[in-house]
């Protein structure tokens, strides 16, 4: 599906969904839900945070989409709400912590979320990565994590930020002068 | 070279990530060819990016979806969060008309009100007098003939006190062969310093159509023989349902002397009663413009007495406003309350003071408007029937 067609498609679903069809807003839960999951995971490297952080993101969006301006992407206004609600999450310093919804049931809670099997090559330079990641204020991770896992532009980093582009590269320029000093074994020699 | 080192690294990042404009770009490009310490670290600026994008995500369970999808929508339907369906988004053109709307809403329903407020509103009992309206009744010619008769007079103002405080008064004066006489509530009552805000209720005045107000000009001595204006509940004459209020009637105030019936004025005097109607505090909250005016005012305030206050069949204390006017007439000074006490008083006194069918309470709109009419100033200058 080409990009034209896919935002008319999601509109169609957005219009369903203001008319009062759930099924509606569940196909376009189904279509983003991965892509938000990246980056609610980008930014908190956390699995459980960032499972919240998505959930926390589709309610946020349900709510608040009869104010979608219908110009720009879905996904793009999704992602934002993403970002922000990280951003607030990764500045706070702690986790979200929900309510214990009293439909839940302890079993679907325990799902795992994650392959709990990645390669082990691959294990370690994640958690140096994360290890890493976790030394940087939350200013600088977020944007670091959005330009070079989403790679988002300046601009887009600025506006889903609130942040002048000029801020965008200097955050940018320092949490990349940590990480090299952090990651050095990972990166070619100097 | 070091220098231009310190001028190029900072723009290495943005480089590798092709957000440098064109001009900056070749100078950058140009700085690498000559530089093996930019280039070295434009690789591992590259580099960074190449691992933080080759490590594997996680990769979700097979029935994440469904299990998110669940969470997703027990949270939109649990407490607080409701679906909001069927909104549309709001316009700019709406957003930027709300605050107008609101505002012509407001606008509109506190006209309307006032409106309201201000319509004669009758609920006639047997010998009741309830509500009416204020200055309706006072811009009325029949009044001026009740008054210049002498008839049937309750008096009183803009409530704020015990009563009026409960923003339910109603008034009932009941006088006992006073014809049909009509009340009003008069919720346009102006305050003391003349603003809607100040009174929100203004008890009620007599107010006859021109025909009964001739016929009850006929039994103006009937009328002024009877007994002041006793405050009863309305529910108990008409079957009226609600809490009971009478506005305090003024029963006595004592003849002003005449050194101090030197000037003409009306004060507007706060006025606190005990629950037997005597005179617990007054104070001035609108000048006549004459210290000596005010001076006379709260003097004779203070040694007046006014019918107990009974709301809910109980006699209550209470605060209200109550206009007072001094007078200094050609042949003799007089002291009177703006709203003219009652009839039985009038021939206990050599000053005179002015009669006539009036509200139980009143407000001050009412006080000015009987104050700048001519009828007002012809009846000044005439003693009433009753005091004749």
């Amino acid at each position: 599906m080409s990009e034209p067609e896919a935002r008319a498609s999601d509109v169609q679903l957005i219009h369903r969904v203001r008319s009062g069809d759930n099924d509606a807003f569940d196909e376009l839960m189904k279509r983003y839900a991965a892509s938000v999951y990246k980056v609610t995971y980008s930014l908190t490297r956390n699995h459980a945070d960032a499972d919240d952080l998505s959930q926390e993101t589709f309610i946020r969006a349900y709510r608040a989409i009869a104010r979608f301006d219908e110009r720009y992407q879905f996904y793009t206004w999704l992602r934002r709400i993403a970002v922000n609600l990280c951003f607030n999450h990764l500045k706070r310093g702690k986790k979200f912590r929900f309510v214990p919804l009293p439909e839940s049931d302890g079993e679907a809670e325990s799902v795992d979320i994650a392959d709990p099997n990645p390669s082990a090559a691959d294990s370690g330079l994640r958690r140096d990565l994360d290890a890493a990641l976790a030394h940087l204020p939350p200013d600088q991770r977020a944007v670091f994590v959005l330009r070079v896992d989403e790679e988002m532009s300046y601009d887009e980093i600025s506006k889903a930020l609130n942040i002048p582009v000029g801020t965008v590269m200097s955050r940018l320029n320092r949490a990349r002068e940590k990480l090299r000093g952090l990651l050095q074994e990972y990166l070619p020699a100097t | 070279m070091r220098r231009a080192c310190d001028a190029i690294r900072p723009l290495l990042g943005a480089f590798a990530d092709k957000e440098l404009d064109p001009d900056r770009t070749r100078q950058v490009q140009q700085h690498l060819e000559t530089c093996a310490d930019c280039r070295r670290e434009l690789d591992q600026i590259e580099g960074l990016g190449r691992i933080v994008r080759g490590v594997q995500r996680p990769r979700l369970v097979d029935d994440y979806w469904d299990w998110q999808r669940d969470r997703v929508w027990r949270g939109i339907l649990s407490e607080g969060r409701r679906p909001l369906l069927n909104r549309r988004p709001m316009q700019a053109w709406t957003r930027l008309l709300m605050p107008v709307i609101s505002a012509a809403v407001l606008l509109i329903a506190v006209v309307a009100g006032w409106h309201l407020l201000s319509e004669k509103s009758f609920m006639t009992g047997r010998g009741m007098v309830v509500e009416r309206i204020v200055s309706q009744g006072r811009e009325s010619p029949s009044v001026a003939a009740h008054e210049e008769r002498g008839q049937v007079a309750a008096a009183k103002p803009v409530g704020t006190g015990a009563a009026a405080s409960e923003g339910q008064v109603e008034l009932a004066a009941t006088r006992p062969g006073a014809a049909k006489a009509e009340a009003g509530y008069g919720g346009k009552g102006l305050g003391a310093a003349g603003t809607p805000s100040r009174a929100k209720l203004s008890l009620a005045e007599n107010r006859a159509s021109p025909a009964r107000s001739a016929a009850a000009g006929e039994r103006s001595d009937e009328l002024a023989s009877l007994p002041p204006a006793t405050a009863q509940p309305v529910a108990a004459a008409s079957g009226a349902r609600g809490r009971i209020v009478s506005g305090p009637v003024l029963l006595e105030t004592p003849p002003l002397a005449d050194k101090d019936a030197l000037d003409t004025g009306t004060v507007l005097l706060g006025v606190k009663t005990d629950t037997g109607g005597r005179v617990l505090s007054v104070a001035v909250h609108r000048s006549s413009g004459s210290a000596k005016v005010d001076s006379v005012a709260v003097r004779q305030m203070r040694r007046s007495r006014f019918q107990a206050t009974v709301r809910n069949n109980r006699s209550v204390s209470a605060s209200f406003e109550y206009p007072f006017r001094v007078q200094k007439t050609q042949t003799r000074q007089s002291v009177q309350p703006a709203t003219p006490s009652q009839p039985t008083k009038l021939n206990h006194t050599d000053k005179s003071v002015k009669q006539g069918d009036q509200p139980a309470v009143k407000s001050q709109d009412t006080v000015n408007k009987q104050d700048d009419s001519p009828d007002s100033g012809q009846q000044q200058g005439k003693p009433t029937r009753a005091s004749r």
